[in-house]
């Protein structure tokens, strides 16, 4: 990738047109529902770096997966799985911690088919989006855009969520309450959403900030007077416009950090399901520099819905995701339940995709010799959904952490107690097997927020009625 | 009973399983009006001018869709504008339609895409000294500037804004032009007027502050613009013209008659077509054509251009019978003739057309003829080669019958494999032996079985997917005497069954509402479908009918407003 470099004229430029900017608070009473520690980012650059997959692992009941991608030991010396195997491939395995046995079967309501993910991200239980309807709704932010709300006060954008093909089920980001935020899934747009105006000379961008900020205060003020006119619901949509007037206003206020390179601005590509290993690889790099940049300090990459009718022609694979992932769940093309192929190679060969893909990420974020390590001061999680996409199943979802903010002992696998149902297969991997595991993902989410500065230690993320805490021997626990 | 207690009894009934008598108990999704209607007497005549408050259902803060913004700039700077619309998120789609009030939210991406195009729209227009004599008509110079700015922020900010300005709006708009007022363009100051109005919430929400009706203080009244509004976003797909503002503004929309001339007015603009073919499209779950996948080699002759031409086709089929204040709509399912152009005739086995698309009489060897038959809905339906009468059954229920189905449970087992010598109906008759599998599939397979003879992407056929001959015998349980046999059957019943007239109906609400339709909304359903019935059955009569009930152009007053 060929960057161009900014220089230090841009940077001194960038630094010549900040405006100060009073703390949102509004902002963190709409995603957070808390007034927390406000603005605990500033100067402080932890970063919450978030990636999915849909559709979990092809595993069947119990997680049992035939030894593909669960380690089947625990502690510090572990073998490395097959599925697995693309972090060590890059040599990651040093660097990350993987999760066995997280759940959350505490907040899981189903609702249509994948409403029970909804609960994935957003730490509570997803609730119909009306009585009865199949149509799922959530109860809060989901974890990335909470940690915006937080720690992105000093940012140009308080939080970034993008993704691959938005179309179908399973929606992960969610901005407040009910309100489902799109994933970008567009690089073209991604890159001019993010990069676009970094390249003006320094008076046309003190000109355009100041032309900005004349309209949004107008569209601000035009806001507050139309408030006082309508009715309580009409005032609460009207809310949600003027925080993301403010969020805007923001922006006018970026400055660039120092490891900051503009990317070059990608080719109007047409991204196919062929293109799709560069796809996910172009919107990684485009993250991860908006993250060297500190455009951002909170970032999702999704690799896809769970309803995901795509297919995998660079791997060979034909058939639509969902069809792979379920029997009779064609979507086109050909029926992998009628050609008789093995499900299962074929799946382990997309979940394989998958890990490269992430391994791929903690490499970018880990930089080289001439750019900084962003891992060091960030929380990287990578997981999915579900354990078994099949089954739709909400225990054992498989975890890869990484990341040194607060510290962290990594090269280990952590697992925790996860047989809970006589009737299922113990998983081979069970720390305690014949225990019920209630370590819900909410107590992974808490612990990473509350690392980057998000939550504070007596705070929670997701559901206040469960029981949530610290995972030990993460970051700074 | 609330309107959502029968749709559990319904999902219930549906997951229990059992035999097709039990499962197929109400299923309506609503509670609402099905069954009653043209059949009881209870109907209001003229719209639903009886219905009290209550019944007049919420009134939601409804922003612009995609659709309604990228008409609304057109009405505004004219044609040819750069495409700024293609880069909005996707509108959520809810019940088929991408209007929902509730669901259109506003997050920041939305918000930075609106100033991208607001600064994209400004520049644009002056940018270009033919749009700018158009839309601008003075020029912000000299000693003309004051007025030209403010002549044009009046005229400009009342047709984005859909009212008059008041004096505080107008000297807002004048206040950011001002920020240009040291800029070396004089033009500047025009290019942030637009900016600043595209942005306001004036512009992309459909602001309805309304006034208590004086009569009947449980009511408000939509003020004229208002009802302009709602009728050119329906009608046309955008902000109403300055002549209809006009005509608003001097009480012109303020009765029943009034609303129904000017809708007639703009049915008859050339660009109702369009903006209704959004309706019929998303009612008939046509945008799911744009994401179909086909494998090439399991259907030569699938191609990249199918699904939009598939799609045009069956909007030239609808726009056949929906103009015509003297043709039946439900006509549409027995058509005795179709359009396509040459490569859907090729999939059709019928003789291309000369030129383009146009209209193919089928004769009876055709196996051709009525919606039913149309590739779109057959390609949008022809998920699963072998599960095809599912997908079927389930487009029937949903669309055509308003019904509400639950989704496949999470852990729903696999449809088994054939076995040896077994058609593709026979293993899903075997399927239905399952008990929990029995109560849903009750429901769908029956019903999608009438249109067997067509494959995945519509074309037609005489053996299923294991090489059994045909068996298109079906029925539709819970509605009796439903025993079919092929696609023409099938259509006939439809045809006649006030279900699927009360659905359209119910359709065409939600689509004009914004909205699903709930119990409260019985009574105004209950009135259009009895106007639907007195006229014929045309489109004309029923969305005449709309727009002159008092859902349309008033709202139950709310406790907290003003």
């Amino acid at each position: 990738m060929t960057i161009k470099a900014l220089s230090r004229r841009t940077l001194l430029r960038g630094a010549g047109i900040g405006i100060a900017l009073p703390v949102l608070e509004a902002m963190f009473d709409r995603r957070g529902g808390l007034i927390g520690p406000a603005n605990a980012g500033v100067g402080d650059p932890s970063r919450l770096v978030l990636f999915h997959w849909p559709q979990g692992l092809p595993v069947g009941w119990g997680a049992a997966d035939g030894g593909f991608w669960y380690p089947q030991t625990y502690g510090a010396n572990w073998t490395v799985t097959p599925g697995l195997q693309p972090l060590a491939d890059r040599g990651l395995i040093p660097d990350v911690n993987v999760i066995n046995g997280l759940t959350y079967r505490q907040i899981s309501e189903h609702v249509g088919s994948h409403g029970h993910s909804v609960a994935y991200m957003t730490g509570h239980r997803a609730l119909p989006e009306a009585p009865g309807s199949s149509e799922p709704t959530s109860q809060g932010p989901s974890v990335e855009q909470f940690a915006g709300a937080r720690i992105g006060g000093a940012t140009k954008f308080a939080s970034i969520s993008t993704g691959l093909y938005e179309q179908g089920e399973g929606w992960w980001s969610w901005s407040s309450p009910g309100v489902r935020s799109p994933l970008e899934v567009d690089p073209k747009l991604l890159w001019a959403r993010l990069f676009a105006d970094l390249d003006l000379d320094p008076e046309a961008a003190l000109a355009a900030a100041a032309r900005t900020k004349s309209v949004l205060d107008f569209v601000a003020d035009d806001i507050g007077r139309l408030q006082g006119q309508l009715g309580a619901a009409d005032r609460m949509r009207l809310e949600e416009h003027l925080t993301t007037i403010r969020a805007l206003e923001q922006q006018v206020d970026f400055v660039p950090s120092a490891d900051c390179a503009l990317p070059p601005e990608p080719g109007a590509v047409a991204y196919t399901d062929a293109d799709c290993d560069a796809y996910a690889k172009l919107m990684i790099d485009l993250v991860v520099m908006a993250l060297r940049c500190d455009l951002t300090r909170v970032a999702l990459v999704s690799l896809g819905p769970s309803q995901n009718y795509r297919t995998f022609p660079h791997l060979d694979i034909p058939y639509t995701y969902h069809n792979v992932c379920h029997s009779g769940g064609g979507g086109g093309g050909p029926d992998i339940d009628e050609t008789g192929e093995d499900r299962d190679t074929i799946y382990r060969k997309i979940a394989t995709w998958h890990m490269e893909i992430m391994a791929y990420f903690l490499d970018a974020l880990r930089g080289n010799d001439e750019i900084g390590n962003l891992l060091a001061s960030s929380a990287f999680i990578g997981s999915s959904e579900f354990s078994s996409g099949n089954g739709h199943l909400e225990e054992f979802v498989p975890v890869v952490v990484a990341g040194q903010v607060g510290g962290m002992e990594t090269g280990r696998v952590l697992a925790f107690p996860c047989t809970f149902d006589e009737d299922w297969q113990t998983p081979p991997w069970c720390a305690q097997p014949g225990a019920k595991s209630d370590v819900c993902i909410n107590d992974l989410w808490t612990t990473a927020l509350r690392a980057v500065g998000g939550l504070a230690d007596d705070e929670v993320f997701g559901d206040p009625t469960l029981d949530t805490s610290s995972i030990d021997g993460l970051w700074g626990t | 009973m609330r309107r959502w207690a029968l749709t559990a009894v319904a999902m219930a009934a549906c997951y229990r399983g059992g035999s097709s008598d039990e499962s197929a108990a109400a299923h309506d999704d609503t509670g609402g009006s099905a069954g009653t209607g043209a059949d009881t007497g209870e109907a209001q005549g003229d719209g639903a001018e009886a219905c009290t408050a209550d019944q007049l259902g919420p009134a939601y803060l409804r922003r612009l869709t995609a659709h309604e913004y990228r008409g609304s700039v057109e009405t505004l700077l004219g044609p040819g504008l750069p495409d700024v619309v293609g880069a909005f998120p996707d509108d959520p789609v809810v019940g088929g339609f991408d209007n929902n009030a509730e669901a259109l939210v506003i997050d920041d991406r939305l918000v930075e895409r609106w100033r991208d195009a607001a600064e994209t729209l400004g520049a644009a227009t002056i940018g270009d000294p033919d749009r700018r004599a158009l839309v601008v008509g003075c020029e912000p110079i000299g000693d003309d500037r004051a007025a030209c700015l403010e002549d044009f922020a009046r005229r400009f900010g009342r047709l984005a804004w859909r009212h008059t300005l008041d004096d505080d709006e107008l000297a807002g708009l004048l206040a950011v032009a001002d920020a240009a007022a040291d800029d070396d363009d004089p033009w500047q100051a025009i290019a942030l007027v637009i900016e600043a109005a595209l942005q306001s919430p004036s512009f992309v929400f459909r602001v309805e502050r309304g006034d208590v009706d004086p009569d009947d203080p449980t009511r408000v009244r939509l003020r004229g613009t208002e009802v302009a509004t709602r009728l050119s976003m329906l009608l046309l797909g955008s902000t109403p013209s300055a002549a209809l503002l006009d005509r608003a503004e001097v009480g012109e929309l303020d009765d029943a008659d009034g609303v129904e001339a000017a809708a007639r007015e703009l049915l008859a603009d050339p660009r109702a077509r369009a903006a209704m073919r959004e309706f019929y499209a998303q009612w008939l779950q046509l945008p799911v054509l744009e994401h179909v996948v086909r494998d090439a080699a399991e259907h030569p002759q699938w191609s990249e251009t199918l699904p939009a031409t598939m799609t045009e086709a069956t909007l030239a089929l609808i726009d056949a019978f929906a103009w015509d204040e003297a043709a039946d709509v439900r006509d549409v399912l027995t058509a005795p003739f179709g359009f396509a152009d040459a490569e859907l005739a090729g999939l059709y086995g019928v003789a291309a057309p000369a030129d383009g698309l146009a209209q193919i009489d089928y004769g009876p060897d055709d196996r051709r003829g009525g919606l039913l038959t149309e590739a779109s809905i057959l390609t949008l339906t022809g998920k699963s080669a072998s599960g095809l009468p599912i997908f079927r059954g389930k487009f029937l229920r949903e669309a055509l019958l308003c019904e509400s189905l639950p989704p496949p449970p999470a852990t729903v087992p696999a449809i088994p494999p054939a076995v040896e010598g077994e058609s593709d109906r026979e293993r899903l008759e075997r399927h239905r032996t399952d008990p929990a599998c029995s109560g849903c599939h009750a429901l769908l397979d029956p019903a999608g079985f009438g249109l067997a003879e067509y494959d995945a992407i519509g074309a037609h056929r005489t053996v299923d997917s294991t090489g059994a001959p045909i068996d298109a015998r079906g029925s539709l349980s819970g509605f009796d005497g439903f025993e079919f046999d092929g696609p023409f059957e099938l259509a006939a019943l439809l045809h006649d069954d006030p279900a699927v007239s009360q659905c359209l109906v119910r359709q065409l609400f939600r689509y004009g509402a914004g909205r699903r339709d709930t119990e409260a909304d019985a009574c105004t359903l209950d009135g259009l479908h009895q106007a639907f019935d007195d006229g014929g059955f045309s489109m004309p009569a029923l969305i005449v009918a709309f727009v002159r009930s008092d859902a349309f152009r008033e709202r139950p007053r709310t406790e907290d407003g003003p």
